[in-house]
């Protein structure tokens, strides 16, 4: 296990700067992707888009702990979880509390999203593509888990996250935190509810740290 | 002396031996005859709930809301989806949804602990003894594929009344993680009492975990019965044995009510009450010896009557014979009288279920509207294009004969709209008597069908390589009372599913004769066939073949036009050698009203001149007054021997070409014209643009291809850069 973990501390750049500036970089183990095979519904209309291979792995990962630097300011603009193929896409997001996230549908049929995870209940109701449902704003941190009424295979998760600090690992499971504060903190990666894992670091400023997430 | 002796001893033995059996027989197959019915009943009935509950198990809210544990959600909903079926609730009791009706319903987690209704009326909430009850049944969730059955007792009394029927029914996430599962429970269905033949009672119970569960009967007595089930159960000993009660000797009968349950195993136990039988037998017994003694004396007193006395008790186990016949006769009519009633109540319980499928089925509607949206959509594309393009050229909207050949095609496209809202109306409604159809000519209808259906049998066919003919044979032309626009779809969709029946390719024929007071179409195809089964359900809806290319509805549509008209749809099918559909329709007397066309003749304003070249002339049409309307000089050519000829004759600036033709194809005609003429632009249409962009195989003779549908715009636009370029 440590030695999957390396971390490498690059040579701190001297000199204090007046900003804190460390930066996290490294490699989430990511699961093999789902391979799905399109179900045959009878009762499913046929005119929707051919079914697709599910969303390509990704992982949240984000920085915990007492921040001292001044609050970043929140994104107006809202996040996206769009409906393409009968699939939210992507169907994992990370947002701060308080930001708002659109669903809109690029299908040619109904959706219709709700939730019942306890940080956010909600329900849109039907709409088509040229319907522009409700933005929802997710006020309290916590993992939720949205649905669609008419399509029980859709399935997509938004992580409210309270810290500043966070970025979606690409497919391959590299990611990047850059412009972070130094001192001690927990730094999380978030594949789903099951799979959370965790590792306490160290930033110094300037600094540059590697940090490996592996798979149980 | 001796003689009398011994035909009085025989005469007792062997009527008793003979009551005996005829008894016990008589009883056995009673009790058979129950157990089964009762069974049945009890199946049909919890069959019904099966179904529902594996629907609900199927719910998206269900499921997200128990993944999330959210309790008030999930009863909520449930409450929501179960309304009709849960007693107590006031607003769903008519008369339409009879006997099944649930007592109560419970979620539990994926560790089969129940999950507490809370203030949702969940049914018997007060019932600490539900919650009691249902936990072992949660605790063998793991052991339970996917549906169980079970009983439980809601009370410590031991009347039959207080058992309930529960249906567990596993509830999974789309990968098939268990979530959770929902109990539902439900009366359980009261064997008919019936009487003996002596008027004594038989009682009727139900045997659960050490606990007998049956009307009227002292403790002593009921202690008893537990433990010689129990007894005969470990002995597995065949399935009934006599047991005295303090209310008289009993013939006891056993029979597990569910052999492959998971939970604790039920049985229904029958008592048969044997003291009348054993009274009758002492009478009998007594008679017969009182008899002999009689006999005996008057064998004593005179031997003259000897014989007399020989031929009395002849004459009367005679009569008693016949007595017992009749009596057993009776006790047969009563059994059958009520093997009857437990079967109508059967059928009627059936056709309960098969509504609740039904419904399901109908809420299947729903998501069918999307698609419907669908195809509304694609219909209103001309009605949009042809106004845009009214509204926009001041010169078209001026001439006359122009713009009302566009109004024509607008209103054939609203029309066209309207059918499609028609479709869904299809499915419920009701067959109208006086309904009045006007008359139409099938041929007609026949050739309209095969060349609106000609995008699919022959150039979907020829892009895949395959060759599907389409041949008439029309004996007759016969005159039906009809809708058309009905008629021609019930052939289109019959010439699809005949393309689609074809993966190699064939032959479809349509064949039209009269056949008495019917007109016949026969739709032959040389496809792959059906197998019975798929005969016998292609006509319900949601029922197809296709997959994901098929909605289940075609040949629903079909059989519900042709039930309007009147109409028989018989279906003969070989698998290997194809299938026949044979329609009848009755036929009608009067000619039918011919319309005629409406003439219009082009307008010219030159700038450029253009050739099209398409096999089909409704896009040679609508092609020449959009690039018309752009003040362009249009010739047409239905083939490319006929486009190399016009070429030759006169010159072009344009050329626009088709790509899929008979004899010659876009890519060759364009090949020679571009040798007579190098410079002359060339645009191919095609219905398969996009399947060239990904194979990157455009024909080289071709400057532009350009995708089906085409609208005004892109044509315009297309033309414009072409001539720029050049």
């Amino acid at each position: 296990m440590k030695s999957l973990i390396s971390i490498c501390i690059a040579i701190a750049a001297g000199g204090a700067s007046a900003k804190a500036d460390a930066t996290i970089e490294g490699l989430v183990q990511l699961p093999e992707p789902k391979m799905e095979r399109p179900v045959i519904q009878r009762y499913q209309s046929t005119v929707e888009a051919p079914l697709t291979p599910s969303n390509p792995p990704a992982a949240v990962v984000y920085l915990e702990g007492a921040f001292r630097t001044p609050d970043k300011p929140r994104s107006a603009t809202p996040a996206q979880m769009t409906q393409k193929n009968v699939a939210f896409a992507p169907d994992l997001i990370a947002v701060r509390v308080g930001t708002a996230v659109d669903f809109p549908n690029m299908d040619d049929t109904y959706h219709n999203v709700f939730s019942y995870s306890k940080p956010k209940r909600f329900d849109l109701g039907r709409y088509r593509k040229d319907e522009r449902p409700a933005t929802v704003v997710f006020d309290r941190p916590g993992v939720v888990t949205v649905h669609c009424e008419i399509h029980d295979r859709m399935r997509g998760l938004i992580l409210v996250l309270e810290t500043p600090y966070f970025q979606k690992t690409d497919s391959t499971g590299h990611y990047r935190l850059q412009h972070l504060p130094a001192g001690r903190f927990t730094l999380k990666a978030f594949i789903n509810e099951n799979d959370v894992r965790t590792i306490p670091v160290e930033l110094k400023d300037g600094a540059t740290l590697h940090v490996d997430l592996p798979g149980k | 002396m001796l003689v009398i002796l011994t035909v009085t001893g025989a005469t007792l033995y062997l009527a008793e031996k003979n009551l005996r059996a005829t008894r016990q027989k008589s009883l056995d197959a009673q009790f058979q005859n129950q157990v089964r019915s009762f069974l049945a009943v009890q199946e049909a009935q919890s069959s019904a709930i099966m179904e529902k509950c594996r629907t609900l198990s199927q719910s998206v809210r269900l499921r997200a809301a128990l993944e999330v544990r959210d309790v008030d959600d999930l009863y909520q909903n449930a409450l929501a989806e179960l309304q009709g079926i849960l007693d107590g609730d006031s607003a769903s009791s008519s008369a339409d949804t009879p006997s099944v009706r649930a007592s109560f319903f419970r979620f539990v987690d994926r560790d089969g602990i129940i999950l507490p209704p809370g203030n949702h009326p969940a049914g018997l909430t007060e019932h600490s003894l539900v919650h009691q009850t249902l936990a072992p049944m949660g605790r063998v969730l793991n052991d339970v594929d996917q549906q169980a059955v079970g009983f439980i007792a809601l009370a410590r009394e031991s009347h039959p009344r207080v058992l309930r029927e529960v249906v567990l029914t596993k509830i999974r996430d789309w990968d098939g993680r268990v979530l959770g599962a929902l109990l539902l429970g439900f009366p359980v269905t009261e064997m008919q009492p019936a009487a003996t033949e002596t008027g004594d009672a038989i009682k009727n119970g139900i045997w659960l975990n050490r606990q007998l569960y049956i009307d009227e009967m002292n403790a002593a007595d009921r202690h008893l019965v537990v433990q010689r089930v129990a007894a005969a159960m470990s002995a597995q000993s065949a399935g009934h044995f006599t047991v005295d009660l303090g209310i008289g000797s009993h013939l006891l009968f056993y029979k597990a009510l569910d052999p492959d349950a998971q939970f604790s195993p039920a049985y229904e136990v029958c008592l048969y009450p044997l003291a009348a039988s054993l009274r009758e037998e002492q009478t009998l017994r007594w008679k017969i010896i009182a008899f002999g003694l009689v006999v005996l004396i008057a064998g004593f007193a005179a031997s003259l009557f000897l014989a007399q006395g020989l031929s009395k008790p002849v004459d009367k186990i005679v009569a008693g014979s016949v007595e017992n016949l009749t009596r057993r006769r009776q006790a047969e009519g009563d059994l059958r009288e009520t093997n009857r009633e437990l079967e109508k109540a059967l059928s009627e319980l059936k056709a309960t279920q098969q509504q609740v499928i039904q419904q399901e089925r109908l809420s299947a509607i729903g998501q069918m509207a999307s698609g419907i949206a669908h195809d509304f959509n694609n219909t209103l594309m001309p009605i949009l294009g042809f106004a845009d393009l009214l509204l926009e050229n001041d010169a078209l909207l001026a001439d006359k004969v122009e713009a009302r050949k566009c109004l024509e095609m607008l209103l054939t496209a609203a029309r066209d709209a309207t059918n499609v809202v028609n479709r869904l109306r299809e499915f419920y409604r009701p067959i109208a008597t006086d309904e009045e159809f006007p008359i139409v000519d099938l041929a007609k209808i026949v050739k309209q069908a095969i060349s609106l259906t000609e995008p699919k049998w022959r150039h979907q066919a020829q892009a895949n390589g395959l060759t599907v003919t389409v041949s008439t044979e029309l004996k007759a032309l016969p005159i039906v009372a009809g809708e058309e626009s009905q008629l021609r779809e019930v052939l289109t969709n019959l010439i699809f599913n005949a393309v689609d029946a074809m993966p190699e390719g064939g032959s479809i024929s349509l064949e039209t004769s009269i056949e008495g007071e019917r007109a016949v179409i026969k739709v032959r195809d040389t496809g792959t066939g059906m197998i019975e089964t798929v005969r016998q359900r292609c006509l319900e809806p949601f029922f197809s073949t296709k997959g994901e290319g098929g909605t289940g509805l075609g040949l629903s549509m079909v059989y519900g036009i042709l039930e309007r008209h009147r109409g028989l749809l018989e279906i003969q099918s070989t698998v290997g050698q194809g299938t026949t559909f044979i329609i009848r329709l009755p036929l009608a007397e009067e000619m039918p009203v011919e319309h005629s066309p409406v003439v219009s003749h082009a307008k010219s304003k030159s700038s450029l001149n253009v050739l099209i070249v398409d096999d089909d002339a409704r896009i040679r049409e609508v092609l020449s007054i959009y690039l018309r309307c752009d003040g362009h000089q249009v010739a047409t050519a239905a083939s490319g021997r006929e486009a190399l000829e016009k070429f030759r004759r006169r010159p072009f600036d344009l050329v626009v070409v088709d790509r899929v033709m008979p004899e010659m194809s876009g890519e060759q005609t364009a090949r020679f014209i571009k040798q007579l003429n190098q410079n002359i632009p060339i645009i191919m249409l095609t219905g398969f643009g996009a399947l060239i962009e990904v194979t990157g195989s455009q024909p080289q003779a071709v400057d532009v291809v350009l995708n089906k549908p085409i609208t005004v715009d892109a044509l315009r636009r297309t033309i414009d850069k072409l001539l720029h370029a050049a």
